[in-house]
């Protein structure tokens, strides 16, 4: 049974997660933050913009690890 | 047909024609090398469990989730899966990170097959069988994964089915007149396209999940879709002089660098 369960774990974070963990941590903070930003008030496409930009700039971080590797 | 019904049979026909290139390719080499009877019966179990899969899961979020929190959730997967492929895509077309080939897989496939013990003389070929159901299931996982979370947050369940069967067969019928691995089909490229829709639609997607207002509306998409063309498409030109100027001497004379 734990067996089972190492192996379901290990499948699902190699289908999600892989060897580039950035590219999931990244945007669930990247939403997190706009999730804040726009319980503090701050206008809705303003959010979206900075979503945008930051989202880009998680793909941007993580082609730049990899070059280096 | 409206243009997002449009979109998500395109988007779930390119991302599974990729995903079905991959599968056919070791279906193919199992067939070859060993039995295809035993094979094309692995082949069969593993579509019926992704159809039931597909049926389950995906009529689950349609029914039971708010479309709110379905859209936050799986616009959030959306945008982490379709990040991972755009972000490869831009380092396989900058020459940073090797292209998939599906002739090498193929060989590789087949060297694997041949130190496997021989065909039974009668009966079914477990190993033929447990080779195509896996392959088949593992990649068709990644095209229920698309087709449900696609077709669940804009609502169009069908579409985006319908776009995955279409790919289906039509890399099938490919598959048999060529009958050999599908290296010209240009999946790097179709990755890229696909890497572009999926983070496009997930941040479009989870950032209303969230309470974002997008500007346009539903055209927002299309400007967020152009945007990370844009920025794709200057990646893949940095990584590339990047590439260019790492290589620097040996490329132009050959010679290794110390």
């Amino acid at each position: 049974m734990i067996r089972f369960a190492r192996a379901f774990l290990h499948f699902w974070s190699d289908f999600l997660i892989g060897d580039r963990l950035e590219l999931f941590v990244g945007p669930i903070l990247a939403l997190a933050g706009a999730a804040v930003l726009l319980r503090a008030g701050l206008d809705g496409a303003l959010v979206g913009g900075m979503l945008f930009v930051a989202i880009a700039a998680i793909g941007a971080f993580s082609i730049g690890l990899a070059t280096r590797r | 047909m409206n243009s997002v019904a449009v979109v998500t049979i395109l988007s779930a026909f390119l991302a599974s024609a990729v995903e079905f290139v991959e599968a056919v390719t070791i279906v193919l080499a199992v067939g070859v090398t060993r039995q295809w009877r035993s094979a094309l019966i692995g082949v069969a179990a593993a579509v019926l469990t992704l159809a039931i899969l597909i049926a389950v899961f995906g009529s689950a979020l349609v029914l039971f989730v708010p479309i709110g929190s379905l859209r936050l959730v799986v616009g959030g997967f959306l945008l982490i899966y379709g990040l991972q492929w755009i972000t490869k895509a831009v380092l396989r077309a900058g020459g940073a990170k090797a292209k998939h080939d599906e002739a090498a897989i193929f060989a590789a496939e087949v060297a694997d097959l041949d130190r496997e013990p021989p065909v039974p003389a009668t009966g079914m070929d477990w190993i033929s069988f447990t080779v195509a159901f896996k392959g088949v299931l593992l990649e068709g996982l990644e095209v229920a994964f698309i087709v449900v979370t696609f077709g669940a947050s804009a609502n169009l369940l069908g579409p985006a089915v319908l776009g995955a069967a279409l790919a289906g067969l039509l890399v099938v019928a490919i598959a048999v007149v060529v009958h050999g691995p599908l290296a010209r089909v240009p999946e790097n490229a179709m990755k890229f396209v696909v890497g572009i829709m999926l983070t496009g639609f997930g941040t479009f997607w989870s950032g209303e999940g969230i309470g974002v207002a997008w500007p346009g509306d539903d055209f927002a998409i299309v400007l967020i879709l152009a945007g990370y063309l844009a920025l794709a498409l200057a990646g893949v030109w940095l990584v590339r002089a990047l590439a260019r100027r790492t290589a620097g001497p040996s490329l132009v004379t050959g010679v290794p660098r110390t």
